[in-house]
């Protein structure tokens, strides 16, 4: 007997579909629509797994995507043809291969790092990116010496960055539940709003910066 | 800043899959977070190129199921993206064996949107 083919062949359970509008309900994020949507925290947790599963192949379509490229043009530069490029892009990150990661970011011009392994902490991450700081601070004090342009303009980016380090210390530390910690750190540009003073707690040094 | 626009279809489809085919919808709206991906840094919406991704007619794109482990059955969720106001319109949810009559009702959707009849209730 010959299957008629209707809109509910297969999906008997379902509604006709009737005409549909917009709901005026707009999202920025689809981890947003999911949440005012009521999508189950089962399934929103599965489409984070999911997203985990792929999130460098995504980022390498993406600068794909920002750079203009097609999938053929990006097949010609990898010598792999369009439908390879396709079929990795569709694939999960674990079958990337390092020569195609590289490939991507050379075709681009952009730059992406990648880490393997447990994720870091904060305190361990801060500790690392510190450490990185130090030896670029260093290396940009030894071609300080090179000549007296190189000082001058090495001098006025180590000032701007010492600016902004601590800038960024007193803002993340103003996020702080009062009564937390033992001092208190605030700047002061001279000819700028001050940043509100936080409540002091029992105990606590102030330190006060004025630029 | 694009955004997101369900529609009153895509409403009753979502629920539907979330009891009866959860692992698919999971599937479509990790497709759907990877295509904004794609929208947010591509300068042209129409040219956007993904293995899950299906250009049918009226401008409408399909989202399949595919690059995730699992089983799965086939499953499209059709959207409209607008660039003029950014926003992607979400129509409906589908199998494949519903895939013909699924693109009539979003070329449907595409007519209204664009005639200006299809507004918020």
């Amino acid at each position: 007997m010959k299957q008629t083919h209707t809109t509910m062949s297969t999906d008997n359970d379902k509604d006709q579909k009737t005409r549909a509008v917009p709901t005026g309900r707009r999202y920025r994020s689809v981890a947003l629509l999911m949440e005012r949507e009521g999508v189950s925290e089962e399934i929103r947790s599965t489409v984070k797994k999911n997203l985990a599963q792929t999130a460098v192949v995504t980022q390498l379509a993406k600068l794909r995507h920002a750079a203009g490229i097609t999938q053929e043009e990006m097949g010609k530069r990898l010598s792999i043809g369009q439908s390879a490029v396709s079929k990795l892009e569709s694939g999960l990150d674990e079958e990337l291969t390092l020569g195609v990661i590289s490939g991507y970011i050379k075709s681009t011009g952009e730059r992406i790092g990648l880490f393997f392994g447990k994720p870091l902490s904060h305190e361990q991450a801060i500790k690392m990116h510190a450490f990185a700081l130090k030896a670029h601070l260093e290396a940009l004090a030894a071609l300080a010496n090179e000549d007296e342009e190189m000082q001058r303009a090495v001098n006025a980016f180590f000032g701007e960055a010492f600016f902004n380090f601590l800038r960024i210390f007193a803002v993340c530390r103003q996020q702080l539940p009062a009564g937390e910690a033992d001092f208190e750190l605030t700047m002061q540009l001279l000819g700028d709003e001050p940043l509100p003073a936080p409540t002091m707690g029992p105990g606590r040094r102030q330190s006060s910066l004025v630029i | 800043m694009w955004q997101i626009e369900p529609s009153t279809q895509w409403e009753k489809d979502h629920k539907w899959y979330a009891k009866k085919r959860p692992d698919e919808l999971a599937a479509v709206l990790a497709n759907l977070s990877r295509y904004m991906k794609y929208l947010k840094a591509s300068k042209n919406s129409k040219c956007l190129e993904a293995g899950f991704l299906h250009h049918e007619p009226a401008g409408v794109v399909a989202l399949d199921q595919k690059g995730f482990s699992g089983n799965l059955q086939e499953t499209r969720l059709y959207l409209f993206a607008v660039d003029a106001t950014k926003t992607v319109h979400l129509i409906t949810i589908g199998s494949k064996d519903e895939q013909h009559s699924d693109v009539e009702f979003c070329k449907c959707f595409v007519e209204q949107l664009q005639s200006g009849e299809g507004q918020t209730p």
